[in-house]
């Protein structure tokens, strides 16, 4: 709003730190003669509160020819320029250029020069607006509005540069600028930010303005476009399309279905939720995580150095190196194509191919299939309806755990314990340095030669439980425990105790060098000439077939058939039903209780150096000869023969 | 919807006759609309990159008293291309007039409302184009009623597209 003046005490004043008249400056401002009274007017002008040293602009006595006071000491004139028409708004200003000149320019245009010298005048005492002096002289009748001063010249251009803004453009020498905003408060205020505010006298009003805008630019928006840097937060919304090709400095959020296209650098957290699809191809400096059926594919050469969790649904590809843990769960679909420095876990219907090192722990659950080319250094578990394979040269140098209804191929060597439950189907086909046990109804086969001279060498306890089929071709190092219903072949040396329990057969092609016991209907057949060191006990309905040397005590009971092929150099006891064959020397004595039958060879006979003894059954006695045939007679030198009933002889 | 320029008091400008006065309401600037003249007020731009699909003009106001009655603005375009024969010097060559609808007056004079008005006739707007936004009150009421009393303070206007 604009000033209105229209009683001669109304003013606009400032009597202290005043624009000095005497020195450059400059003073304008937007004028509009409300009534023509046909006077002479001073509307804008300093003086000393005389008449007699005064700068000012004016109208003489028509009221609107507009005029220039300036007066030095009593001595001075009014020059007069344009006709002005009252009603109308004009911008006014006064430049003092030098102590003899004066100019007024009228919207712009140069009116009048005033050459009257100001070289020694009094300074100025009043700046006002209104009026002139205290006495009120020759008041102005009218409006003012956007008043500005500067306390330096400014020229024809600059001051055109001011008449269409309130806002100041030149803010350098401003002493002042007064939009004279409505209000009898606003109205006073210089928004210079030096604090010459007006003092008003009489009674002021506000009436409206000149079409004068304030002069602020025009609004500031920022849009996406090519190649724009962001450094600030973006975060982009439901269905917004999103594309950055540049670096990011800030977090980027996206939810709900943006397409993603990022071919920079990102070097802050991702965070993506369902359904997004996002490629990244560049290295990911921080975690990226993808939720909820999310596809995250990584197809460039990419260091991750940070975690990366892919959760229900979601596939992932890694074609580079991980750096850190990866969790893939539930449904995932997790490929490797790099090594992996951490720990991968793939839980519940994960599919996991590593074809390259891993040299963290990889933990595959439930109904995940995981292949794994190269070499684990960690613990690989697989549980619950896990396929692992192990398809290439493959040193596992952790525990391998494989449960429930696990398909196992362990291709190389094997430096852990490996352990499987509950129907898995384990071969092994290389050097197993540790623990092999196998639970209800699994099957361990050790397929290949792995050492030199085609010995592989079991470094530990091997156990095969229920309906196991165990089947060692290397050597056993440490006892072999085979329960029920198993068939155990050994074709290598077996140098700790083999125990076979119930129905088992056992065939023992090499030493034994522990004992063999042997019980409850169990066969077992030694069937190349070694040395048997130790007892061979076989018990309740055993045969025992024994080809090589028996070393040790031989006890065969309950309906066994023995057959001893060589020499037996300790004691060989026969009970209840027993048939022994001994077709070599028997150096040892031989004891057949019940319905047992001896038949011994030709030099067991000429062997026999102990006792026979016989229980009170019947004994038959066959002599054969060396090529273990039947004899017909028996030509014994039996030193006794004791017993019961006769024998014949 | 994207914003595409943002309209304020102080970079408004006015026609020669009947604007509105730039005012400070609890020192926010705005521009006082007549309550009985139509008073028209302009903002300038270039039309930005990308400004596609229907353009909305949202008017940000405040009653200086009334608590009742209804208001109406009209918006219109002035969109130049480069190669245009308009005479910016001698003519204007603003599109047909876009009407708000009726719109009553918050229930507490200060309290601030949006009017949206659909820029159905925008003069052909498209993108690099010089364009001028012209925004006043139907105060008179002579295409949309308008019987709140007092001025209308417009606070701000915005521009958006379909982006």
């Amino acid at each position: 709003m604009a000033v209105r003046f229209d009683l001669a005490a109304d003013r606009l004043l400032r009597t202290t730190d005043l624009l000095d008249y005497n020195a450059a400056y400059t003073w304008m401002a937007w004028l509009y003669i409300s009534v023509d009274a046909n006077v002479q007017v001073q509307a804008i002008g300093l003086n000393t509160n005389t008449n007699t040293s005064v700068d000012s602009i004016g109208f003489d006595a028509t009221g609107t020819l507009i005029r220039l006071r300036v007066q030095n000491a009593g001595v001075g004139s009014n020059q007069t320029g344009s006709n002005l028409t009252a009603g109308t708004w004009y911008h006014v200003a006064m430049v003092r250029e030098s102590t003899t000149s004066l100019k007024l320019y009228v919207n712009g245009v140069l009116d009048i020069t005033h050459t009257q010298s100001v070289v020694g005048r009094g300074a100025a005492t009043r700046m006002e607006i209104g009026a002139n002096a205290s006495t009120d002289a020759q008041p102005f009748n009218g409006r003012v509005y956007a008043i500005k001063a500067w306390s330096t010249t400014l020229d024809v251009a600059a001051v055109a540069n001011e008449i269409y803004t309130v806002l100041p453009r030149q803010r350098t020498n401003l002493y002042g600028f007064w939009p004279c905003f409505l209000g009898a408060s606003e109205r006073l205020l210089d928004y210079s930010g030096n604090g010459r505010n007006w003092t008003e006298s009489g009674t002021l009003t506000d009436e409206d303005a000149p079409p004068v805008s304030w002069g602020a630019r025009s609004s500031f928006r920022i849009f996406v476009t090519t190649g724009t840097i962001y450094n600030q937060a973006i975060d982009a919304t439901a269905g917004n399309a999103f594309t950055l090709i540049k670096s990011a400095g800030k977090i980027i959020a996206i939810a709900n279905t943006p397409v993603f296209t990022k071919t920079a650098l990102i070097n802050k957290t991702l965070s993506y939720t369902a359904p997004d699809a996002t490629t990244f191809i560049k290295q990911t400096g921080k975690n990226i995580v993808a939720t909820n059926s999310a596809s995250v594919l990584i197809a460039r050469a990419i260091t991750f150095i940070k975690t990366i969790t892919a959760s229900v649904g979601s596939a992932a590809t890694f074609v580079k190196s991980i750096g850190k843990h990866v969790n893939v769960t539930i449904g995932n679909i997790v490929t490797f194509v790099k090594g992996i420095g951490k720990t991968i876990v793939s839980t519940a219907n994960s599919a996991v191919t590593q074809i390259r090192n891993v040299a963290k722990s990889i933990a595959t659950m439930v109904n995940s299939t995981a292949v794994f080319s190269k070499v684990v250094g960690k613990i690989v578990s697989f549980s619950s309806g896990t396929t692992s394979v192990i398809t290439t040269a493959v040193t596992f140098l952790k525990t391998i755990t494989a449960n429930v209804g696990n398909i196992f191929t362990v291709l190389k060597n094997v430096q852990k314990p490996i352990t499987i439950t509950s129907s898995p189907a384990v071969t092994q086909v290389k050097q197993v340095g540790k623990i092999i046990t196998v639970a209800i109804s699994n099957a361990i086969s050790i397929a290949t030669q792995f050492i030199a001279g085609g010995g592989t060498l079991f470094f530990q306890t091997i156990s095969a439980s229920v309906g196991n089929v165990v089947d060692i071709k290397k050597s056993v190092g440490k006892i072999i425990s085979i329960a029920t219903t198993n068939t155990i072949t050994f074709v290598k040396h077996i140098n700790t105790s083999i125990v076979i329990s119930t129905t088992n057969v056992v065939a023992i092609i090499k030493n034994v060098a522990k004992n063999i016991t042997i019980s409850s209907a169990t066969t077992t057949i030694i069937s190349t000439a070694k040395t048997i060191l130790h007892v061979i006990n076989a018990s309740i309905a055993n045969n025992i077939s024994y080809v090589v040397n028996v070393g040790k005590s031989l006890s065969v009971t309950a309906s066994q058939t023995i057959t001893i092929p060589r020499a037996i150099f300790k004691t060989i006891t026969i009970a209840v039903i027993t048939n022994a064959q001994i077709l070599k020397g028997l150096f040892q004595t031989i004891n057949a209780t019940i319905s047992s039958v001896v038949t011994l060879s030709m030099q067991a006979i000429f062997g026999i150096i102990q006792t026979f003894y016989r229980d009170t059954a019947t004994i038959a006695l066959s002599i054969k000869d060396n090529a273990s045939s039947a004899l017909s007679t028996i030509h014994t030198k039996i030193l006794e023969l004791r017993g019961s009933d006769d024998a014949e002889l | 919807m994207a914003t595409r320029f943002v309209g304020i008091p102080f970079s408004a400008e006015f026609p020669a006759t009947n604007f509105p006065q730039l005012l400070l309401s609890n020192q926010r600037p705005v521009l006082g609309y007549d309550a009985a003249t139509d008073e028209t007020a302009y903002w300038t731009d270039i039309a930005p990159q990308g400004i596609t699909g229907t353009i909305t003009l949202v008017i940000t106001y405040a009653m200086v008293s009334a608590t009742s009655g209804t208001v109406g603005f009209q918006a219109q375009i002035e969109a130049i291309t480069d190669g245009d024969t308009t005479d910016t010097d001698a003519t204007t060559s603003f599109d047909t007039v876009n009407n708000s609808a009726s719109t009553t007056v918050p229930a507490t004079a200060g309290h601030i409302d949006q009017i949206s008005i659909t820029m159905t006739n925008k003069d052909s707007i498209a993108a690099a184009d010089y364009f001028r936004l012209s925004l006043n009150r139907d105060a008179d009421g002579s295409a949309i009623t308008d019987s709140a009393t007092g001025d209308a303070y417009v606070l701000a206007v915005e521009l958006r597209d379909g982006a």
